[in-house]
């Protein structure tokens, strides 16, 4: 070859690879700038750029929406099933992170212009007021230059010819994907929001274990900062509201939820100008400062307020009564109250006292009851005195003992709790719970709650269709009469998924609720419903209702099942941990998950039962 | 020129003087063995050697040695 | 502007073009042009540092010059005084060239030197019972200076001792002394050969944009993807070496070694294939330095032209100067035949590495690593009398492939053991790392190749570069010449090698937002 024709080649080799690597950028799309043609995995690509990549999926699917939710990360908390019921309405929640007012403006007049739009959303922090247009260097930050008015033309060349890693980055994680979320896929793509199955499976309740795990995310100084942007945050707002006007759009402005250490780093005169300057052009719900705000276990960290407490907010705006909310909880700021509000929120805040909405609940955990302790008896079975002995004590120190519902609508609802509650429970449903656990509860009066197998009820002789004697569980029948006299309660401990594994002869033998080895999420996920519904199905036939409460075989789990029982719609789970209190928090639901239990045996003594009652 | 060799051999024994004929241009005579060298022939015919005799022509042959040390003798 | 970035590739490709499209006549205008621009662009201060040097070596070759001339005439005229004449000649000569150097290698010092030795002037004064105060200079280290005052003193001793006519024009003078592409780590090149290129011109030559981008890729590929990748190992080990066993002390020195040579070539390469996109070839500085069978060979293909300056412009004038001469004959008689023959080789082999030493840096480890290269090199020939009698006791020959084998990882392992120092932040870093290898060398556990920064998928991507670079160095070992190979090759797959390596390039460098171009090592020494 003449070195001439080698140039020309060499050209062609500069182009060809420069060519390679748009093409590749386009086609793997880590953005979804081009419409992710191959895998269309916008939890991938919004992750990445969630401005570029929901802009995108909108395009692609603007028909299945008629309403949006604007804000920056906090705004992920709302719940667009929610909105939906309240609303009757299609939502899409086009929070994105590190957003600012100027951001907001672009995105309404783009979906003005794309989009059907019948509600909009606006959420508004206090990070609106502090920063204002901070630009789009990263390619992680940029607008689409359509929302923006900037060149497409550069815009698209910026993407097809970015880093190609970052396209071997999407096709790698491609083969690593999992059902649930990882850290780079966290955005659930239907709905907008962050796909928080994971994340919303912690445990919460004890507030010194929530201070050790978070403490440093909510340590503030307090302040007399000002807010420089409170201006350009009005003007974004009008021009928002502007907008709805001309195009018949109802627009609902909320002023989020706020950690007190965060509004309490700017000085009075700086909030006041804030609530005032929004008030001035546009009605709007101020939640910023609640009797939740005082209680860093609403909030994720300080800048972002958990789901629990977005479900809390809509329920106030669109006045669900059936959803607990604190008093003093939200109010709607126009320019005629905003200066009262603000006048009362400052003189006196809400601030909440812990027993208004936080209540603690040791539980008991039994087994067997056998009507005498022998050297052969099980380990963990109690015998009748034992037990009439520590039921006395109960009875005597003045606990009462209280229902997984009572527990649950004390979260959920509100609902009240007695004084000085205990929860009794106890496990796999031996006929001897009926027989001699019954009559002692009876008598002092107390209640409890007894988590059957599904598959050993009313086993009294064998284990299953085995020739293996077992103690002897009760069935249906006894279920119904305990039931009935509301004695005793009698919840899940599994269909099937607590086995013997020496009686059993099947390949795959699960003694606890836990996943197999090496098992996917997909199959455990079936195998796990598939049980939940097995034994609702009897349950519902004998009992007339579906269950409330799974105690977790040998008290083990893992988050795969927090996430699947809680999908299932089981709102409280034990486990046998004793590493925590049990604090219920009114509106936390992670504060009813895999709570503690305390084994009681034939040997505890008084002062361990007390101690056991006090938590220490 | 025989006493010349009999020099040149004892300085680089691996070398073949009489048929070499670019012993620097080959890299075969190294900076080192000509500084020894360029020491042996002073001492040998009492002469002295300087910078500026130190061309490849006068080093690539036993010849080219052979004449730059007779012009140095004959002043 | 880093050479391998888009702007200097633009900036070459630009200043190609316009030397192309200028008249021959014209064409050094258009080279000075780009180095003009090319140093301005680096600092405006520094050009000025570039043009006071310039003009003084300038006018001092002019001198010289004037010198030679002077005595030619009075030759001619002298008749029987003409020894008389030549003396005088010479003293003038050497004198005006003793200030012309004195006043080259002080800018240089003080430039390079100045700061770090402050402290050791302290000290110094106060052994000697004064109080010395220094103050360390704001200096800006202007690019190349090494290479440019090198390049020019070996000019003006050229014309000391007639080589060389001085050059008249100063325009022409200053682009041989400011070349761009020798500016940013050489090679050091020789008056006689760079200049006639530059100032000859030449007609468009589509094979010298051919070679010049072939090197420029080569040398860019051996920078990206085997001396960067390293880079950060080294760092590691060096930095915490007490971390590791003793074995992984050695491993740095090795791969630092591995590091250097692809840094330094590669980005000799670099220039010199931009060099050559003008038509312009510049002194070869490499050729597989660690094929080299003794380290006196080693010295031969490392740091050529560094290698070349110094045996022309020092060791000989050492070597033969009347002091070390009079020293040889002395021991001669005192010490007998052998020793005298050897003292005043040994003697400037360890000045001239001193030298080197030196060159690379101020610190006491650069001296430790000139004294180890030229003592080795001394004892090899204060030795090579009995090695010559084991060897042939034990019956090897020269051809030998496993003694050539033996003689190939002896002057490595020589020449790894010097890293230690040449890397090394201080003298006493290096002997404490050298200590901890000879004592504590310990297991090299797989584990430890993941500590260095480097994923198990970079350490793949590091084999197989080296893999290249092996094969390509055996042929070249074998006097295969690989570019003209590759022309008689499919075309296919010389398409193959231009796209595989601009890929390369463009993938892992210009479109990667999280690449850091990473200094040469010997920019700007």
């Amino acid at each position: 070859m003449s070195s001439k024709k080698w140039l020309c080649m060499f050209a062609a080799a500069i182009l060809l690879a420069l060519t390679a690597c748009a093409a590749f950028n386009i086609l793997v799309d880590p953005f979804g700038a081009f419409g992710d043609p191959i895998f269309n995995w916008y939890g991938y690509n919004e992750t990445n750029n969630p401005r570029v990549a929901k802009l995108s999926w909108l395009k692609q699917h603007s028909q299945d929406y008629d309403s949006y939710v604007i804000g920056s990360s906090s705004a992920a908390s709302y719940s667009v099933e929610e909105l939906n019921e309240y609303l009757d309405a299609r939502f899409y929640n086009l929070f994105v992170y590190g957003c600012d007012t100027r951001d907001y403006v672009d995105f309404a007049a783009w979906l003005v212009e794309n989009c059907q739009v019948k509600n909009l959303v606006l959420n508004l922090g206090l990070n609106e007021a502090t920063a204002y247009n901070i630009g789009e260097d990263s390619i992680n930050d940029r607008m689409p230059a359509d929302a923006t008015g900037r060149s497409m033309l550069r815009f698209y060349l910026e993407y097809a010819f970015c880093n190609p890693r970052l396209s071997a980055d999407k096709l790698s994680a491609w083969f690593r994907d999992e059902e649930l979320p990882q850290y780079f896929d966290v955005f659930e793509p239907v709905s907008g929001c962050y796909d928080k199955r994971l994340r919303d499976i912690e445990k919460i309740g004890d507030p010194d274990v929530y201070a050790a795990a978070h403490g440093e995310d909510f340590a503030f100084t307090p302040g007399e900062g000002q807010l420089p942007c409170i201006q350009e945050c009005a003007r974004s707002v009008a021009a928002i509201r502007d907008l709805c006007a001309q195009n018949g759009i109802n627009l609902i402005v909320i002023t989020s939820p706020v950690y007190y250490g965060q509004w309490s780093l700017y000085s009075e005169d700086a909030l006041r100008a804030y609530k005032t300057a929004l008030a001035e052009e546009v009605d709007f719900w101020d939640f910023s400062i609640t009797p939740a705000s005082y209680d860093s276990r609403y909030f994720y960290d300080a800048t972002h307020f958990r789901n629990a407490l977005g479900t809390m907010v809509l329920a106030e705006m669109f006045g669900n009564q059936a959803v607990y909310r604190p008093q003093r909880f939200g109010t709607y700021v126009t320019a005629e109250n905003c200066q009262s509000h603000m006048d009362r929120l400052f003189s006196h805040p809400p601030v909440p006292s812990p027993p208004d909405y936080t209540a603690d609940v040791p539980i008991l955990l039994y087994h067997h009851v056998v009507e005498e302790v022998t050297d052969g008896s099980d380990a963990m079975a109690v015998s009748q005195e034992a037990l009439d002995r520590q039921l006395r004590l109960l009875a005597e120190e003045g606990f009462h003992a209280v229902t997984a519902q009572e527990l649950i609508d004390y979260v959920y609802h509100g609902g009240s709790l007695p004084e000085k509650p205990v929860f009794i429970t106890f496990d796999d449903g031996y006929y001897s719970n009926y027989s001699l656990a019954c009559p002692l509860l009876e008598k002092y009066g107390l209640n409890a709650t007894v988590f059957s197998i599904g598959s050993s009820m009313g086993h009294m002789e064998y284990y299953k269709d085995t020739g293996h004697p077992i103690t002897p569980h009760f069935g249906y029948g006894e279920a119904r009469e305990m039931q009935r006299t509301g004695v005793i309660d009698v919840q899940s401990h599994t269909y099937d998924m607590h086995q013997w594994p020496a009686y059993e002869t099947g390949s795959q033998i699960r003694s606890n609720i836990l996943p197999l080895e090496g098992e996917h999420y997909e199959d455990y996920a079936a195998a796990l419903q598939s049980d939940l519904a097995a034994y609702n199905r009897e349950r519902e036939t004998e009992l007339g209702a579906p269950f409330c409460a799974l105690a977790y075989p040998e008290g083990q789990y893992c988050d795969w099942t927090e996430v699947l029982v809680h999908q299932a719609d089981i709102p409280l789970t034990l486990s046998t941990r004793t590493d925590s209190r049990n604090v219920l928090v009114r509106g936390l639901p992670q504060s009813l998950y895999a709570l503690c239990r305390w084994y009681v045996t034939e040997n505890t003594t008084p002062s361990q039962l007390r101690a056991i009652l006090q938590g220490t | 020129m025989e006493q010349l060799l009999s020099i040149l051999t004892e300085c680089c024994p691996d070398i073949d003087f009489e048929h070499e004929t670019a012993l620097v241009d080959d890299e075969l005579l190294a900076s080192l063995d000509i500084v020894m060298l360029v020491g042996e022939l002073n001492e040998t015919y009492g002469i002295s050697i300087t910078v500026d005799d130190l061309v490849p022509e006068n080093f690539n042959s036993a010849q080219g040695i052979y004449a730059l040390v007779q012009r140095l003798r004959n002043g | 502007m880093s050479i391998n970035g888009i702007p200097f590739l633009l900036f070459l490709a630009a200043w190609t073009a316009v030397y192309y499209l200028t008249p021959r006549r014209f064409q050094y205008l258009a080279l000075l042009g780009a180095s003009v621009c090319f140093y301005l662009a680096y600092s405006v201060r520094a050009a000025f540092y570039l043009l006071f040097t310039v003009a003084a070596t300038y006018c001092a070759g002019l001198v010289l010059g004037r010198l030679h001339q002077w005595e030619r005439t009075r030759l001619a005229q002298a008749g029987a005084d003409r020894p008389a004449v030549k003396r005088q000649g010479k003293r003038r000569r050497r004198l005006a060239l003793a200030a012309i150097l004195l006043l080259n290698f002080a800018t240089l010092a003080l430039f390079k030197y100045w700061n770090a030795w402050l402290g050791s002037f302290s000290r110094l004064g106060q052994l000697l019972g004064l109080s010395l105060q220094f103050r360390p200079l704001e200096l800006l280290l202007p690019l190349g200076i090494s290479f440019y005052t090198f390049q020019t003193a070996g000019y003006l001793i050229d014309v000391y001792r007639g080589k060389a006519e001085p050059e008249r024009s100063f325009l022409k003078y200053a682009l041989f002394a400011a070349w761009f592409p020798q500016m940013i780590q050489g090679p050091i090149n020789r008056y006689a050969e760079l200049q006639p290129q530059l100032i000859r011109g030449s007609a468009f030559s589509a094979d010298s944009l051919k070679y010049g981008i072939q090197l420029m890729l080569w040398g860019m590929l051996k920078k990206v993807f085997i001396a960067d990748p390293l880079a950060g190992a080294v760092a590691e080990i060096y930095g915490n070496f007490g971390q590791y066993s003793g074995a992984v002390s050695f491993l740095g020195a090795a791969l630092y070694c591995l590091q250097l040579y692809c840094d330094f070539s590669g980005g000799v390469d670099v220039v010199r294939g931009g060099s050559q996109l003008f038509g312009v070839e510049m002194a070869e500085n490499f050729r597989r330095p660690y094929f080299a069978r003794s380290l006196d060979e080693f010295w031969r293909r490392w740091h050529i032209s560094l290698g070349e300056w110094m045996k022309d412009y020092l060791f000989y004038p050492l070597a033969l100067s009347a002091p070390l001469n009079r020293l040889g004959r002395r021991l001669r008689k005192r010490l007998g035949a052998r020793a005298g023959k050897l003292a005043v080789p040994c003697i400037s082999t360890v000045v001239v590495f001193l030298a080197v030493g030196v060159w690379q840096g101020p610190g006491l480890s650069n001296v430790a690593y000139g004294l180890w290269n030229g003592g080795l090199m001394s004892l090899s020939m204060i030795c090579a009398p009995w090695c010559l009698k084991i060897r042939d006791r034990l019956g090897l020959r020269e051809e030998n492939v496993w003694f050539r084998a033996f003689q190939i990882l002896r002057t490595c392992l020589l020449v790894v053991i010097g890293r230690y120092f040449s890397r090394a932040g201080s003298l006493m870093q290096a002997l404490r790392m050298l200590k901890h290898t000879l004592f504590h060398f310990g297991p090299l556990n797989p584990g430890v190749f993941t500590c260095f920064g480097l994923s198990g998928a970079d350490w793949l991507g590091l084999g197989l570069a080296c893999g290249v670079l092996l094969a390509v160095s055996l042929f070249q070992e074998r006097g295969v010449p690989i570019r003209k190979t590759l022309e008689k090759q499919h075309w296919l797959l010389q398409f193959a090698a231009a796209f595989g390596a601009v890929l390369l390039l463009v993938v892992f460098v210009y479109l990667n937002s999280d690449y850091v171009a990473i200094e040469y090592v010997y920019e700007n020494v």
